[in-house]
C-alpha cells in the first residue's frame, strides 16, 4: 500500500512551503528514517525524512516548487506496485488582489448639511412623542438637542390658558385675550394681566396730559380691571370709528299711554322693553344700522341683537337680548330683567356679554336729555335714551303739555351715511310716536 | 557515573526502561502525526532526555509535586500522567488531559501530582519553591521536584525561587537538564561557569551532578536528593548532563550544532544504554525487550486510537474555566 | 461596631480569616519584623506576634519569586494573603500573576485552583514616579484575576475575606491616602476615612458596586480617592442645583454593571474619575460599556476625568495637577449641560 509523502506543516506564519532539495530521484529506494527532502519554510530550511521504506514513486513537486502544507508531493511504493497516481499539483494561484477603486475605498461620507445635532436620550424622546425635530430649540452642549428641550416643547402650551378671574374678566369686557402671554406658569393669563391691558394706556395717557393738581387725592382708583377695559375700550371705538350723532326730540305721550293700557292688562314693562321691540323691527327695515366691520367687509345682519348698556358696581356691562325681533313683549321684558339683574351680580354668561348688533343705553334716569354714546365695536351704531318729561309743545295751533323724549343716535360714518341713518332715527321716532303701527 | 554493578539490585531497571522507551515512542509517534498534520501546533520533544524523567520520577509518590516546562511529556509520562489523556490534549480533544485548553506545553494531572507545564522559561521553579512551602506546613512528607533546563537557571526566577527554599529549609529538588542548548544558544556563550550546579553555593545548598544519560546515575543521585528532601534536609540542586536528539522545537533546523557531536550523543543514547545493561545483567533478552517495545507499541496506538475518537471541545469551551466556582 | 481606619479593618480581617482558616497566611517584605512597621503602610503591624513567623512570612526582596511561591503555595493548598509594598512593584510580579496565577485554572482544564490574594497600595504621595502608580487597569485586562478596590473600613473588612474564601486569584488595590495609618506611617493630605466596622464575621460581596449618593441629573463613577473626590464635587454641584448620583464600583473585575447602566439610564450623563493616566485606563473601558448598552439613554458626551499621559511628578504643585481633583470634576460635569 503506498504511502504519501506530504509537505510538513513547518512554516511559522504560511501555510505554503518551497521544495528546496530532493535527496531522492523517482524510483530510488528509500529507507524509513532517512532524509527525503528539505523544505525552506519561513524560518529555516529543514531536512524531512521518509516516514516509510519502498521505492519513491509519483514525485510532483520539484526544486524550487512551491507547496501548499500538507498537500502530497510524492509517493513512497512497494516495488512492484501501480499507483494511481492522484492529480497534479498546480502551481498556487497567484491570489488576485481585488484592487480597491478610489471611490470604494472612500468611506462614504455622509453629504448631508443640515444635519441635526441631538443627543440619543432626546431622539428617543422624540422619536416615541412623534415630534418633529425641526420645531425643537436646542440648549445642549456643542449645540445639541437633548432631553430638556424635547420636553419643554412636549409640555408647552397649546393655548395659553387663562385664570378663571381673569377669564371672567375678559369676558366682561368683551376682551379677546387669546392672544396675550400671561405672566403666570407657561404663560397663563392671569387677572393682572387683563387689568394690565389697561395700564399701558394710561401710561401713555399720563405722559401727554398736563400735571395733575398737588395734594393728595381723596381716593385712588386703579385703571385696572374692567375699568380699564371700559378705558381701552372707548379710546379705541372714539379713535376708530367716525361717530356722528344725531338727536331728535321724540314724542312719547303715546308710547306712555300704551305702557299704562298693558299694565293695567297686567303686563309690566319697562319704557326699555318697549324700545327694544320698536328697535327691533326699525332695525329689520333698516339693516344698514344692524351691521358691523369685520376686517374689509360690512357684515348686515337680518337677526337683531340688542346689547343693553346696564350700570354695575364693577363698571359699564352690555348684556345682549337675542333674536329681538322674533320676541314678544312679554318675553323681551323676562329677559332683559334676568339679564340686568345678573349683570348687576356679575352673573351673566360670556355668551351673554358678546354678539350684539345694536346697543342702547338710556340714561334717562339721571335726567339725562341728550348726550353723545360712543358705538360699542364692532357694532356701527347705538341708540342712546334719555329722561321723558313733560315739555310744552305746539300742538294745533296750542300750547300742550306732552311727554317728550331726546334720542341721541351715534353712527359710524364709515359704515353708513348719515341719510339712512337719519331715516332709521326717523323710523324709530315713528314708532314711539304711533306705536300703534307696531302692529302692522 | 556509570553506576556499578553491584549497586543496583533495588533499582527497577525494567520498568525505568518500559518508561523511557514510552517517552521515546510516544515523541516519536507525536513527531509522525505532526508531520501528518494530525496534531495542530507545535512539538517540544524529549527525545533523548528520558533518563532524566525516568530516573527522577521513579523516586516520587503519586502526591509529590513536579513542576514542569514547555518541554513536558517525558516528565508527565514518568510521573504518571495517561498517555491516552495527554495524546488527546495534543489533539485537542476534550478528553485531554486539559481538556483541550492547554495543549502540549501545559499537560499536567493533578491526580498524579504533576501541575500543568508552564511554559515561561524558569517560573515554574518559584512555584515549586511554593509548593515546598505548603506541603510543609501541611505537616506533610510529600517532596516537591522542579524540572528545567539551564538555561532557565539565567532567569531571575531560578535565583530567587532557591533562595526561598534555601532559606526556609524546604522540601524540593531542583533538578536541572542541563542538554548544552537552550534553543539554539550553546552554553559556553551564557555561562562564565562550567556548569549549573556551582550556583547551588550561592544559596548554601547542596548539588549533585549526574550523567543524564544514565538512567541508574540519574536514579542515585536523585535517590539522595529527594529523601534529604523527604526527611527534612531541605533542597538540593541537581544537574544532569544530557542532550536533546531532536530540534528544540519541530521548526528548527539544529544547524547550530554539528552532525558529528549529534552522532556522538546518539552513541550514548540512554535507552540504548539501559538495554546494553539489562542483557548483560541477564535481567532481559532481546526478546523480552521486543515484547516490551511490542507492548508500547499498542498502548501508542491504543492512545492514538483513543484521541482520534474523542470528541472535540464545543467551541463555547472558549468561556468555561476562566475562573473556579466560587468557594461558598 | 468600632469605628476603624482602612488600615485597622484590613488588619482586622487577616487576623480573623487567619485564626479561621489555618491554611491563611500572609507573605510579603517587611510584614512581621519584629519591631517593624507591619509592612508598607501598618497593616500587618502586631501580626506576628500573634501568628509567628511562619504564617506572617518575611521574604527577601524577590517579589517575583514570592509571587511564584504563593501561587505554588495556593496551588499546593494553602490560602496566601500576599502583598507588594507598593503597586508598582506588581510589574516585577507580572510574569507570575498574569502567566501563571491568571492561567492556571484555564489550561488545566479547570482542575487546578490558585486561592491567592495579591495586595497593594497605589495613588500618588509625593514620592516619584515609580512609587505612584495607580495601575488597577492593567489587572482588569487579563482574564483570570479578579480585582478589588475598597474604598472605606467597612468595604475594606468584608472584600478582604471574601477575597481570601474566593478560590480565585484576587488582587486588591489600597489607597495610600485612605490607610488612615498613624504615627510615623501617616501620609500627608490623607483623607483617613475612618467608618464603623462591625466587630463579627461578615463579608462585602466581590462584583457588587454601591451608591454612594444618589442623584438624578449626572452619574459620576469614581475609584479609590476619586470616589472622595467625587463626593466632594457632589456637593458643590448640588448647591447649583445638579444633583450627581456618585458610584463606588467596589469590584474592578468582575464589574456591577447593571448599576452603572441602571444609574445612566436614570440620569443620561456620566462622568468617570480616576486617579490613572487616560489613555488606556479604565474609564475608558467603562465609558465603551455605557455607550454599547445605554447609548439611547444618553443626553450628552462620557467625559472621562483622568490624571494626564504622564509619569506622576513629585513637585505637589505638579502632582496635585496630575491627581484629578473635585474642580476638575465639576468643571466635567457642567460641561455637560
Amino acid at each position: 500500500m503506498a504511502i504519501e509523502v506530504l509537505a510538513p506543516p513547518l512554516g511559522q506564519t504560511t501555510d505554503r512551503v518551497i521544495l528546496a532539495n530532493w535527496y531522492k530521484q523517482e524510483g530510488d529506494i528509500v529507507n524509513e528514517g532517512e532524509p527525503l527532502f528539505a523544505v525552506e519554510t519561513d524560518k529555516a530550511t529543514l531536512d524531512v525524512e521518509a516516514h516509510a521504506s519502498g521505492i519513491l514513486r509519483g514525485v510532483k513537486a520539484k526544486i524550487g516548487d512551491e507547496v501548499k502544507v500538507l498537500s502530497v508531493i510524492a509517493m513512497i511504493a512497494a516495488p512492484d506496485e501501480e499507483l494511481a497516481l492522484p492529480g497534479t499539483i498546480t502551481s498556487p494561484e497567484a491570489t488576485r488582489a481585488v484592487p480597491i477603486s478610489s471611490q470604494d475605498a472612500q468611506v462614504a461620507v455622509s453629504q448631508k448639511q443640515d444635519r441635526i445635532f441631538i443627543s440619543p436620550r432626546a431622539r428617543r424622546l422624540a422619536e416615541e412623542n412623534k415630534i418633529s425635530l425641526d420645531e425643537i430649540h436646542a440648549t445642549g452642549p456643542e449645540g445639541a438637542i437633548i432631553e430638556r428641550d424635547i420636553r419643554l416643547y412636549m409640555e408647552r402650551p397649546v393655548k395659553p390658558p387663562i385664570s378663571p378671574v381673569a377669564r371672567r374678566m375678559a369676558e366682561e369686557a368683551g376682551m379677546d385675550w387669546r392672544h396675550l402671554t400671561g405672566s403666570g406658569p407657561r404663560g397663563r393669563v392671569m387677572s393682572k394681566d387683563i387689568s394690565a391691558v389697561g395700564i399701558t394706556s394710561a401710561e401713555k395717557t399720563a405722559r401727554l396730559s398736563a400735571a395733575p393738581p398737588e395734594g393728595e387725592p381723596v381716593e385712588i382708583i386703579p385703571v385696572s380691571g374692567v375699568r380699564g377695559l371700559i378705558s381701552d375700550r372707548m379710546s379705541l371705538s372714539h379713535s376708530q370709528t367716525a361717530p356722528v350723532t344725531l338727536t331728535t326730540e321724540v314724542d312719547a305721550t303715546a308710547l306712555v299711554e300704551l305702557r299704562g293700557e298693558l299694565a293695567n292688562d297686567g303686563i309690566e314693562s319697562t319704557y326699555n322693553d318697549l324700545l327694544l321691540c320698536i328697535l327691533a323691527r326699525a332695525l329689520r327695515e333698516h339693516p344698514r344700522l344692524n351691521a358691523s366691520l369685520d376686517g374689509d367687509n360690512i357684515k348686515l345682519w337680518r337677526d337683531v341683537h340688542i346689547a343693553i348698556a346696564v350700570d354695575t358696581d364693577r363698571g359699564l356691562l352690555a348684556p345682549v337680548i337675542r333674536n329681538v325681533e322674533h320676541k314678544g313683549l312679554e318675553q323681551i321684558s323676562l329677559e332683559t330683567k334676568s339679564l340686568i339683574d345678573r349683570a348687576r351680580q356679575g352673573k351673566c354668561t360670556p355668551e351673554e356679554l358678546r354678539g350684539g348688533t345694536f346697543t342702547v343705553t338710556n340714561l334717562g334716569m339721571f335726567g339725562i336729555d341728550a348726550f353723545t354714546p360712543l358705538i360699542q365695536l364692532p357694532e356701527c351704531a347705538i341708540l342712546g335714551v334719555g329722561r321723558i318729561k313733560t315739555q310744552p309743545v305746539m300742538l294745533d295751533n296750542a300750547v300742550v303739555g306732552r311727554q317728550m323724549v331726546w334720542l341721541s343716535l351715534t353712527f359710524d360714518h364709515r359704515l353708513v351715511d348719515g341719510g339712512p341713518a337719519a331715516r332709521f332715527l326717523q323710523r324709530v321716532a315713528q314708532l314711539i310716536e304711533r306705536p300703534h303701527l307696531l302692529i302692522t | 557515573m556509570t553506576a556499578l554493578l553491584g549497586e543496583t539490585q533495588n533499582i527497577p531497571l525494567l520498568d525505568l526502561y518500559k518508561t523511557m522507551l514510552t517517552i521515546r515512542l510516544f515523541e516519536e509517534r507525536c513527531n509522525y502525526l505532526f508531520m501528518q498534520g494530525r496534531i495542530p501546533s507545535t512539538l517540544h520533544l524529549y527525545i533523548g532526555q528520558e533518563a532524566v524523567a525516568s530516573g527522577v520520577c521513579a523516586l516520587l509518590r503519586t502526591d509529590d509535586y513536579i513542576t514542569s516546562t514547555h518541554r513536558p511529556h517525558g516528565h508527565a509520562i514518568a510521573k504518571g500522567v495517561s498517555i491516552n489523556s495527554i495524546m488527546a490534549e495534543l489533539f485537542g480533544k476534550v478528553t485531554g488531559c486539559c481538556k483541550g485548553k492547554g495543549g502540549s506545553m501545559h499537560v499536567g494531572d493533578i491526580r498524579v501530582g504533576m501541575f500543568p507545564a508552564i511554559a515561561i522559561v524558569g517560573a515554574g521553579i518559584p512555584i515549586a519553591t511554593g509548593a515546598a512551602l505548603a506541603v510543609k506546613r501541611l505537616g506533610t512528607d510529600r517532596v516537591v521536584v522542579s524540572f528545567f533546563g539551564e538555561g532557565a537557571s539565567n532567569e531571575g526566577a531560578f535565583h530567587e525561587g532557591l533562595n526561598m527554599a534555601a532559606i526556609w529549609d524546604l522540601p524540593v529538588v531542583y533538578v536541572c537538564e542541563n542538554n548544552l542548548y537552550a534553543a539554539s544558544t550553546p552554553f559556553s556563550a551564557v555561562f562564565k561557569i562550567k556548569s549549573v550546579s556551582e550556583r547551588a553555593s550561592a544559596y548554601g545548598i547542596p548539588a549533585e551532578q549526574a550523567d543524564g544519560n544514565d538512567v541508574i546515575a540519574v536514579y542515585q543521585a536523585a535517590e539522595r536528593a529527594i529523601s534529604r528532601a523527604r526527611s527534612g534536609g531541605g533542597p538540593t540542586l541537581l544537574e544532569c548532563f544530557t542532550y536533546r536528539q531532536c530540534g528544540h522545537s519541530r521548526s528548527d533546523p539544529r544547524t547550530y550544532r554539528s552532525r558529528e557531536e549529534e552522532e556522538e550523543w546518539a552513541r550514548l543514547d540512554p535507552i540504548k544504554r539501559l538495554a546494553e545493561r539489562l542483557l548483560a545483567e541477564n535481567l532481559a533478552t532481546d526478546a523480552s525487550l521486543e515484547v516490551i517495545k511490542a507492548e508500547v507499541i499498542a498502548n501508542i496506538d491504543a492512545a492514538v486510537a483513543f484521541a482520534e475518537a474523542s470528541p472535540l471541545p464545543e467551541p463555547s469551551d472558549t468561556l468555561t474555566h476562566v475562573f473556579y466556582k466560587e468557594a461558598s | 461596631m468600632a469605628m476603624l481606619t482602612i488600615a485597622e479593618a484590613l488588619r482586622q480581617a487577616i487576623r480573623e480569616e487567619m485564626q479561621r482558616d489555618e491554611r491563611v497566611f500572609c507573605i510579603g517584605e517587611d510584614i512581621g519584623i519584629p519591631g517593624g512597621f507591619g509592612c508598607a503602610f501598618t497593616v500587618t503591624l502586631g501580626l506576628s506576634d500573634e501568628f509567628g513567623h511562619e504564617r506572617i512570612l518575611d521574604t527577601p526582596i524577590s517579589e517575583n519569586g514570592f509571587a511564584g511561591v504563593a501561587i505554588g503555595a495556593a496551588m499546593a493548598g494553602l490560602r496566601p494573603i500576599a502583598d507588594v509594598q507598593y503597586g508598582d512593584f506588581l510589574f516585577l510580579m507580572m510574569d507570575q500573576l498574569a502567566n501563571q496565577a491568571a492561567k492556571m485554572i484555564y489550561m488545566s482544564g479547570g482542575t487546578i485552583k490558585v486561592p491567592l490574594v495579591m495586595r497593594a497600595p497605589v495613588g500618588a504621595t509625593a514620592r516619584g514616579a515609580q512609587h505612584a502608580q495607580s495601575l488597577e487597569a492593567f489587572f482588569t485586562h487579563i482574564p483570570g484575576l479578579k480585582v478589588l478596590v475598597p474604598s472605606t473600613a467597612y468595604d475594606a473588612k468584608g472584600l478582604l475575606k471574601s477575597a481570601v474564601r474566593d478560590d480565585n486569584p484576587v488582587l486588591i488595590f489600597e489607597h495610600k491616602l485612605l490607610y488612615g495609618s498613624k504615627g510615623s506611617r501617616t501620609e500627608k493630605g490623607a483623607l483617613s476615612p475612618v467608618g464603623e466596622v462591625p466587630d463579627e464575621d461578615y463579608l462585602v460581596p466581590i462584583g457588587k458596586g454601591v451608591i454612594r449618593r444618589e442623584g438624578s441629573d449626572v452619574t459620576i463613577v469614581g475609584k479609590l480617592l476619586t470616589v472622595y473626590r467625587a463626593l466632594l464635587a457632589a456637593e458643590t454641584l448640588a448647591q447649583e442645583g445638579i444633583q450627581a448620583e456618585v458610584i463606588d464600583p467596589r469590584t474592578l473585575v468582575p464589574l456591577d454593571k447593571e448599576l452603572i447602566l441602571e444609574s445612566v439610564k436614570k440620569t443620561g450623563r456620566l462622568v468617570i474619575v480616576e486617579e490613572d493616566n487616560l489613555t488606556g485606563g479604565w474609564a475608558g473601558e467603562i465609558a465603551a460599556i455605557v455607550a454599547e448598552q445605554a447609548f439611547f439613554w444618553l443626553d450628552a458626551p462620557i467625559k472621562r476625568v483622568s490624571a494626564p499621559d504622564t509619569p506622576a511628578p513629585f513637585a505637589p504643585v505638579m502632582e496635585q495637577f496630575y491627581v484629578p481633583s473635585a474642580d476638575r470634576v465639576i468643571a466635567a460635569v457642567k460641561s455637560l449641560f
